[in-house]
């Protein structure tokens, strides 16, 4: 006797609606299940070597690395996050893509060549920087990085990380609204406003994409282990412009005649320095391509109209002053032709120059220490 | 037009005098010459893609070719014109199959048609699903030459030729089986629509979730170069194992799935291949419609044409030369190249070696059981080691030149 496929339509209807209830109920659990949770869980430091710098890649396939703003997971693949010697100074390095170092292997940026130079010296440098120019994404790193103890935290900025109307539509700060939240109201950030974290992103629905991205970053892992490539190093690249034949004489909308202390938000650091006392900090202006082209009379780069620039540099040094920052300012000591495809992103050879002078600091720190220790 | 030409070839004449099959050979005559004579009239611009149409001389000498063989297909006893198509649809595979020769094979389209040759691409020339469309007409024409001509309908033949389901990566069905199938619905409308589902679903998650993932992280040829440590190689090279069984299998699934969904059974295509202990096994489980294939068409009659023929020659020569032939056809038939010469050479071999030592196993140690078949250790053993060889043979496969298999082979064997 034949047997009826389709026994009873009510059976599919029960298979719909029970299907439904359990869809609701993870998407609804889902919202209680902390970010560190999921991005805690990790093959790097243990089945595949911790990455040398933070997750980011824009062509995945072929850097085996990729963007994700999963900060959780984004230091759970760094190699900080396996047993640090605690014997070893501990120093981060904190900044834009120029010290995580665009177009260069990890043994070619600020962190590898200090590392190469303080070797068997008992010092660890640790590349944090992250290819966004802002401000309060430097907070965000520092704040989370301060969990991993470190002794140093040289901190590199420029005047483009510091523009205040732009700091919460960077990506990586805008994909963490609740955290960066957190973050104003803890360090009393002034001039952010406190982020909207609609209830439907925190769902298992709304966080698809994070959780997609967070396994590709651990597959990912195993072609790093392997080839030890996280970015594509293109033969041929743009270079940085040099050239302005229309040159910009504004500055995110601002005028020479406007005050640019006022749209700033130098007192980022200041206040996440005073936030956590028990680390040293040392801020550093970075270095820019100061071009020689048509028209850099009045514009230095892509970035910035001079008037700006000089502006921002009597600026910071004052507010470094008055606030005991230590601060050095080595916004001309690479050369033009010593950067790549952008007016931050240095050559090989500028990261040596750049490298030099970080040591100098570095050095000083540690007699500094030994003399207090004395 | 190949289609409709074939049917003519293949058919009953009963077929041939039927009025609806009349009706839909003029239609789809009339369709073809339509799509062709539209684009000589600059009028009707917005019914047609702009670009240069066809020559006149051109679309005349297609139809002298497709009247000459209706005209003549009755007197077609000696099957030449079933072997003038067969010749065709092996010229046409191999300008498919090779860059050089679909890109020249663009030129020349592009000279006849008054283009500028300047724009030829080998991609151009590509035929979605031709490598399926082949081998069921194929499959066609020669069942046709030995038994003589069919008795299949044009709408479903047609229907058969190009099954959506299965023309992107089979499995290849037998065309009297599809013909029942579709005759038997009309009679049985069951469908097993859960079970079509659950294989669409286990399709769908190999291909998209298993496959796609394996993707990222096994060989292929930039990720070789990168690779220096035989360690890691041997890790992608296993990875592209997994990778092209669950991307491929995923597909059967997806494909008899939906043929399932229409009432039409497709032949199962994957039966556990990556378990299998011996080569020969895995040959019987992995992509069992194209193995069935050459083994019924090309295998199997030229053994015995040559054991028949070639009586001093040792059997043993004749077997490894089929055994190893059989799986270079099966090489190029996925692309005309080194690469998958040298695929289908190790394959042959490796099946060619297995048996012998299969044979000289069983005839001095264990008389009636395979080394396999003694215990779980020896059948474990023998699983990994086919395992590793058939992984060995992907780098053939995936790699696109023999420099970078060789590079692949080197760094495997710790040479960097």
């Amino acid at each position: 006797m034949k047997t009826d496929p389709y026994p009873n339509n009510m059976n599919y209807l029960t298979i719909i609606i029970k299907l439904v209830f359990v869809l609701v109920l993870i998407n609804f659990l889902w919202i209680f299940v902390p970010d560190h949770f999921i991005g805690g869980i990790s093959i790097y430091n243990s089945i595949v070597s911790g990455r040398e710098r933070l997750p980011f890649g824009e062509i995945p396939e072929s850097s085996y690395n990729l963007s994700l703003f999963n900060i959780d997971a984004m230091f759970s693949s760094h190699k900080i996050s396996a047993s640090l010697d605690d014997d070893n100074l501990l120093i981060f390095l904190i900044g834009d893509s120029s010290i995580w170092g665009f177009l260069q292997k990890p043994e070619e940026t600020l962190a590898g060549l200090l590392n190469e130079k303080f070797d068997q010296k008992n010092i660890q440098v640790m590349n944090l920087g992250y290819p966004s120019i802002s401000i309060l994404k430097d907070a965000f790193l520092i704040d989370y990085a301060m969990r991993f103890d470190p002794d140093l935290i040289i901190w590199f900025t420029t005047l483009e990380a510091l523009p205040t109307d732009n700091q919460l539509s960077i990506p990586i700060n805008a994909n963490n609204p609740g955290r960066i939240n957190a973050l104003i109201n803890q360090y009393d950030l002034d001039g952010f406003v406190i982020q909207p974290q609609p209830i439907s992103e925190r769902t298992f629905w709304g966080q698809r994409r994070n959780l997609f991205d967070l396994i590709r970053l651990q597959i990912f892992g195993f072609l790093w282990d392997a080839t030890g490539i996280d970015q594509e190093y293109p033969d041929n690249y743009r270079q940085a412009l040099r050239d302005f034949p229309n040159p910009t004489l504004e500055f995110h909308g601002l005028k020479e005649s406007q005050d640019l202390a006022d749209h700033i938000s130098l007192d980022v650091i200041n206040k996440v320095i005073n936030h956590n006392p028990n680390t040293d900090f040392v801020l550093i202006n970075e270095p820019i391509l100061i071009s020689s082209g048509e028209n850099s009379h009045l514009q230095y780069n892509f970035y910035y109209p001079k008037w700006a620039y000089d502006s921002y540099r009597e600026i910071i040094n004052n507010f470094t002053e008055i606030n005991g920052i230590k601060y050095y300012d080595f916004w001309d000591i690479v050369p033009e032709n010593e950067f790549t495809n952008s007016a931050i992103h240095l050559t090989a050879n500028g990261e040596i120059i750049l490298a030099e002078k970080i040591s100098l600091i570095i050095t000083q720190y540690i007699g500094d220490l030994n003399q207090n220790a004395k | 037009m190949i289609g409709v030409i074939s049917w003519i070839l293949v058919s009953k004449q009963s077929l041939l005098e039927n009025r609806n099959n009349k009706i839909a050979i003029a239609s789809l005559t009339l369709l073809f010459v339509f799509f062709s004579i539209l684009r000589l009239f600059p009028m009707l611009d917005n019914l047609r893609n702009i670009s240069i149409p066809p020559q006149m001389h051109v679309l005349i000498f297609i139809f002298t070719i497709f009247f000459t063989i209706v005209i003549f297909q009755n007197f077609n006893k000696s099957h030449i014109l079933h072997h003038l198509l067969i010749i065709l649809l092996i010229v046409l595979f191999a300008l498919q199959k090779n860059e050089f020769l679909s890109l020249n094979a663009s030129i020349v389209l592009r000279k006849l048609g008054d283009q500028s040759t300047n724009l030829a691409s080998a991609s151009e020339t590509l035929w979605v699903g031709y490598s399926y469309f082949a081998f069921r007409l194929l499959h066609i024409m020669f069942d046709s030459i030995k038994q003589g001509k069919i008795d299949i309908e044009l709408h479903e033949f047609i229907g058969y030729l190009f099954f959506f389901p299965a023309l992107l990566a089979g499995p290849i069905m037998r065309s009297q089986d599809y013909v029942n199938d579709l005759r038997e619905k009309n009679d049985n409308d069951e469908v097993n629509i859960e079970n079509a589902f659950k294989r669409i679903a286990t399709g769908l998650f190999q291909k998209f979730i298993v496959a796609d993932m394996l993707a990222l992280i096994s060989m292929n040829s930039v990720i070789v170069e990168n690779i220096s440590s035989a360690g890691w190689m041997w890790f992608v090279v296993f990875m592209y194992a997994f990778r092209i069984y669950f991307d491929f299998s995923g597909y059967t699934h997806i494909a008899i799935g939906i043929a399932q969904l229409i009432g039409i059974k497709l032949p199962e295509n994957f039966n556990k291949p990556l378990r299998s202990p011996t080569l020969t096994i895995f040959w019987n489980n992995w992509h069992i419609t194209l193995t069935n294939w050459f083994r019924a068409y090309y295998f199997n009659p030229v053994t015995r044409n040559l054991r028949r023929n070639l009586k001093t020659i040792y059997p043993n020569i004749i077997l490894a030369f089929m055994q190893i032939s059989t799986m270079i056809l099966i090489g190029l038939w996925h692309g005309i190249s080194w690469n998958f010469i040298f695929w289908g050479f190790w394959m042959g071999i490796g099946l060619f070696i297995q048996n012998q030592i299969s044979t000289w196993f069983i005839k001095n140690f264990t008389k009636d059981k395979a080394f396999w078949q003694m215990n779980l250790v020896t059948k474990s053993t023998s699983v990994a080691f086919t395992f590793l060889y058939i992984s060995l043979g992907w780098v053939w496969f995936a790699m696109p030149d023999l420099d970078t298999s060789f590079h692949v082979f080197a760094t495997l064997m710790g040479n960097k």
